[in-house]
């Protein structure tokens, strides 16, 4: 059961083209959400979100109901998610060699105002550690759950989840009185990892 | 879920995470998928008129570079005179002169061919009154032996020996 009280894996029969318009019904807000915290613009998650539906879409009938359905959406999801800001970040770095000696633009105070700021955080540090933040505190998927939605070990997600907090904390501390528990983050991801 | 694995942010970053992502709605747009779905098989649908203008293509280009001309009463002409250098058999010449331009009509000349070489292959359409008969008496194989001759060797040949009095033997 995710954190939102919505059940996380259910009952799809691969090819059913019923089932599909369920899960996308069902997925498609969720998926949305995650990579709007990881993409910065609203387009590009709305871009990325379809676009794994497609892919999803097209692979419907070679999907095999041994992981969750919304997971296996969220692993496409967030692949293309993290290719889109690999190719944005050369983007960027092509119009900053262009921009060489001009004055720097900033962003655009109405949307770094509308944004909250923990966000904005989560857009800043590397996809693949947001994404796993997103599924842990937002999605109340357990270390297996994120481990089948990202496509990598459990042990993995537990040193993911330590890097992004250790980021987010020193990101976040002076706005946020996060918790100071006598365990490090690291070792209480890694403990339940081991577990 | 096991309590360490929230400790680590604390309940307040969850709070804010869920607070924020929830003001987030997601825009109402039209599954992509369902168009990617009908886009898929849009290819499919033009399969055979592709097909056919591609290999109408490649022979109009084999034909340009046969000939070297872009016109197709070229390639027309070029296609008959060389079936009829390779020796095809005759009944094929006729239906490939059948041009629908008249430039392979006008210049040949019509059906009637020259009278010279017509008596040669095929009966003329108006012989002379003259030869007419002529070619009729010309001693038939079966014909040739006159009634009176008994002497067992019929001759083949009947030009040989034409014997036309039946008194000699």
């Amino acid at each position: 059961m995710s954190a939102s009280g919505e059940p996380v894996a259910e009952a799809y029969e691969p090819g059913s083209r019923e089932d599909f318009d369920r899960l996308y019904r069902a997925a498609y807000p969720r998926v949305y959400r995650t990579l709007t915290a990881i993409l910065r613009d609203p387009a590009e998650a709305e871009d990325c979100a379809q676009d794994a539906f497609v892919q999803a879409f097209r692979a419907w009938e070679r999907w095999r109901p041994d992981a969750p359905a919304e997971a296996w959406i969220h692993r496409i999801a967030v692949n293309r998610a993290i290719s889109y800001r690999r190719r944005a970040r050369l983007r960027t770095v092509g119009e900053l060699l262009r921009r060489l000696g001009r004055p720097a633009v900033s962003a655009d105070p109405a949307v770094i105002a509308s944004e909250p700021d923990i966000i904005s955080a989560l857009q800043s540090i590397p996809p693949r550690l947001a994404a796993a933040i997103v599924l842990r505190h937002y999605h109340g998927y357990n270390n297996r759950e994120i481990a089948a939605a990202l496509g990598v070990s459990e042990r993995t997600v537990g040193n993911r989840l330590r890097q992004a907090s250790e980021r987010l904390r020193a990101m976040l501390d002076p706005d946020f009185s996060l918790d100071r528990s006598p365990a490090l983050p690291s070792e209480s991801y890694e403990s339940y990892v081991e577990d | 879920m096991s309590k360490t694995e929230r400790d680590s942010l604390g309940p307040a970053f969850d709070w804010r995470l869920r607070s924020a992502l929830d003001r987030v709605a997601p825009p109402h747009t039209p599954p992509r998928y369902l168009s990617a779905s009908v886009a898929r098989s849009a290819p499919f649908r033009f399969a055979p008129a592709a097909l056919a203008a591609a290999v109408a293509g490649v022979v109009a280009l084999a034909a340009f570079a046969t000939t070297g001309s872009a016109n197709p009463v070229v390639w027309t002409q070029r296609a008959a005179s060389s079936l009829e250098s390779a020796g095809h058999s005759p009944a094929l010449v006729p239906i490939l002169q059948m041009s629908p331009s008249p430039q392979t009509e006008s210049p040949r000349p019509p059906a009637a061919a020259p009278p010279a070489r017509a008596p040669e292959h095929e009966a003329s359409p108006n012989p002379e009154p003259s030869q007419a008969p002529e070619r009729s008496s010309s001693p038939e194989p079966g014909e040739s032996p006159g009634p009176g001759d008994h002497s067992g060797t019929s001759s083949p040949t009947p030009s040989s020996s034409p014997s036309p009095s039946p008194h000699d033997g």
